[in-house]
């Protein structure tokens, strides 16, 4: 019998490993929580991809903002932004997320868009997204952190 | 020796249905002895939205108040806005509403239970529930596309003609609902982790409900009814009550959509367009929403806007009263009380 | 009750208020000085017993607007009273229903109307 071997590098390894089983940790502020819920259901259920539900900031990965967040939650969000190690990625969910939503124009303290305040890997467009679309967006994710290093990170001063 | 903690919460730690809220607590070994809840994180301005934009399109900001509960917001606000302007919605189209308020009422209780199931530890029940929910939304994407039933209620009416399948479909939840209480009521609801931790906790008296204006399962699970609604096992006003009081009323509505599934022929709405433009009056409208009693307060000057508009939410008693009821409790069980009260921080601070 | 008792019976419990009947209620108009012992005499008239408070808000940013609801009689009463200036105060109404010292605050922050009691959040 012949020995086999599998060849790789150790950055396949880690990449493989993290896209594999990332802790979400998800602040929902409106109707767009409850389509994350769902996500994280029987019917439409993330955990078979690897994604985990994690309430200590400091061990998530992972950090979905759904809803609109208003002028009263930046500092919270940008603290919890804070407190998560490196590799963290940010995924913003609904259109009141993404760009301020149904809101434009018309309210005063609903931030126009998260990426305002913070860098933002992923956008999932809806009002609200249906839990397979948010799905389908975090396996995109997956997807990129597989690619990994060859796709740099837009560095803006968000501290 | 006391310490303090301040914990922020979001749908996913503590809270039972919406929203951000922070709870400050001292705590002096495990014994709560102060205790104050922050909201209004998630201002959003709804009623300074509504009067930025003509009468039929301020429907979908009125939704986005409490989105467990979104048909009943929208049947109010219609309803202030009909008086007011002297639309008569035809029966079919009253039929049709009252099918969806009462769909929408089973879906948010169950939706509680399975918040209760999941802050006791319950996962598989908590699973389980949300399951049993997804049929409910099934049938609101079916009827209006939305899963939350987003712009199904519109002013003069509904927004979509009602099929013999949706009907149908309609019937096949109901009996499968009823199957559903029958499978949780030994793992469930006679189940001894919740007997016991739920029974006697946080008591709410009939002078407090009276003094404070507590609406709707909470006020009745504490033996304050007015008109016909159905009264669960027991009325002693704790967790335990509050909480039998909603299965109860998971029946009742499965029994009233069942009586409601033959509709009239006609019409199933009238139309309204931008411009309609009312009398200058006010009126004050209410319906019974699973949390309580919503209050629409509804100003209208002579154009096609309000002048005003003013929703008051059914959480805004139960939670003024949460401040006492934490005190002298052991802290695993502060966000289980806040869970039993069923209460929406999304509509508190629209 | 009919509405013609309702109205006598306000008369003499708010003498000095102009009331406006509209096709949904009934409107009191007070001077500021008079809002909090309308409100107690209200409150407190057998006959009438007003002891809801639906909600307190403002009105075109200058009214101050109170529903109140009765389990004795049918008919809608609001009451409303012109925001106070700097010389007279508004005293607030929390002692007779806890969950107004929420409403006043709202009306603080919000429309920037004072009322003794309750200001800061």
């Amino acid at each position: 019998m012949e020995p086999t071997f599998i060849t790789t590098s150790w950055q396949k390894i880690k990449e493989w490993s993290l896209g594999n089983a990332l802790n979400v940790h998800s602040f929902g502020t409106s109707c767009c929580a409850l389509e994350i819920q769902a996500a994280s259901g029987p019917r439409y259920d993330w955990e078979r991809f690897g994604f985990l539900e994690e309430n200590n900031i400091a061990e998530a990965d992972l950090l979905i903002i759904a809803g609109p967040v208003t002028v009263r939650l930046e500092e919270r969000v940008k603290e919890i932004y804070k407190q998560m190690r490196e590799p963290r990625f940010v995924v913003s969910v609904g259109s009141c997320a993404n760009t301020g939503g149904m809101f434009i124009g018309k309210s005063t303290t609903v931030i126009m868009g998260v990426d305002k305040i913070l860098p933002i890997d992923l956008f999932v467009p809806g009002c609200p997204p249906r839990p397979e679309a948010i799905i389908h967006a975090l396996l995109q994710l997956q997807k990129k952190i597989f690619a990994g290093s060859k796709i740099a990170k837009e560095k803006k001063n968000y501290a | 020796m006391s310490t303090t903690i301040i914990h922020e919460s979001n749908l996913m730690l503590a809270s039972s249905s919406a929203g951000y809220h922070g709870l400050i607590l001292e705590e002096d070994g495990g014994i709560i002895t102060k205790a104050k809840i922050k909201f209004g994180y998630t201002h959003r301005q709804l009623e300074a939205c509504m009067r930025a934009v003509p009468y039929t399109m301020a429907n979908a900001f009125a939704e986005k108040a409490d989105f467990l509960a979104a048909p009943f917001y929208a049947f109010v606000y219609s309803a202030a806005v009909e008086a007011v302007g002297n639309i008569i919605v035809p029966p079919r189209g009253k039929k049709i509403r009252s099918i969806l308020l009462e769909l929408c009422r089973i879906q948010s209780h169950i939706f509680f239970l399975s918040q209760i199931a999941r802050s006791l530890g319950l996962t598989q029940i908590h699973q389980f529930c949300l399951r049993e929910r997804e049929k409910y939304c099934d049938l609101f994407e079916l009827y209006c596309g939305s899963r939350l039933g987003f712009g199904a209620i519109l002013i003069g009416g509904v927004a979509e003609e009602s099929t013999d399948g949706f009907l149908f479909k309609c019937e096949k939840t109901l009996r499968d609902g009823r199957e559903f209480l029958i499978e949780i009521q030994e793992a469930f609801i006679n189940n001894p982790i919740l007997q016991s931790r739920l029974r006697g906790l946080a008591y709410i008296r009939k002078e407090v409900v009276m003094r404070l204006g507590i609406t709707g399962p909470n006020a009745r699970a504490s033996g304050v009814f007015f008109g016909d609604f159905p009264s669960g096992s027991l009325n002693n006003g704790d967790s335990l009550s509050r909480f039998s009081q909603r299965v109860e009323e998971i029946k009742h509505s499965l029994n009233a959509v069942e009586k409601e599934l033959n509709l009239p022929e006609g019409a199933y709405s009238v139309d309204v367009d931008d411009k309609f433009s009312p009398r200058k009056t006010n009126v004050l409208t209410n319906v019974e929403g699973p949390r309580g009693q919503i209050n629409v307060l509804l100003f209208s000057s002579g154009n096609n806007r309000a002048e005003q508009v003013r929703l008051v939410p059914p959480s805004y008693a139960s939670l003024r009263h949460v401040d006492d009821l934490l005190l002298g409790v052991h802290i695993d069980d502060a966000a289980l009380i806040i869970n039993s009260l069923d209460i929406s921080f999304s509509e508190v601070d629209r | 009750m009919h509405k013609e008792q309702v109205l006598a019976l306000l008369k003499q419990e708010a003498p000095n208020a102009k009331i406006d009947i509209a096709e949904f209620g009934i409107t009191l108009e007070v001077p500021s000085s008079d809002w909090l012992s309308t409100i107690e005499k209200l409150y407190n008239s057998p006959q009438l017993k007003l002891k809801k408070l639906k909600v307190l808000t403002v009105r075109a940013n200058t009214f101050l607007w109170a529903e109140l609801g009765s389990e004795l009689i049918n008919e809608r009463v609001s009451i409303s009273c012109p925001a106070p200036s700097s010389e007279n105060k508004i005293p607030s109404i929390q002692y007779l229903w806890p969950l107004a010292d929420w409403f006043e605050r709202e009306i603080f922050s919000v429309w920037g109307i004072k009322i003794e009691g309750a200001e800061s959040p």
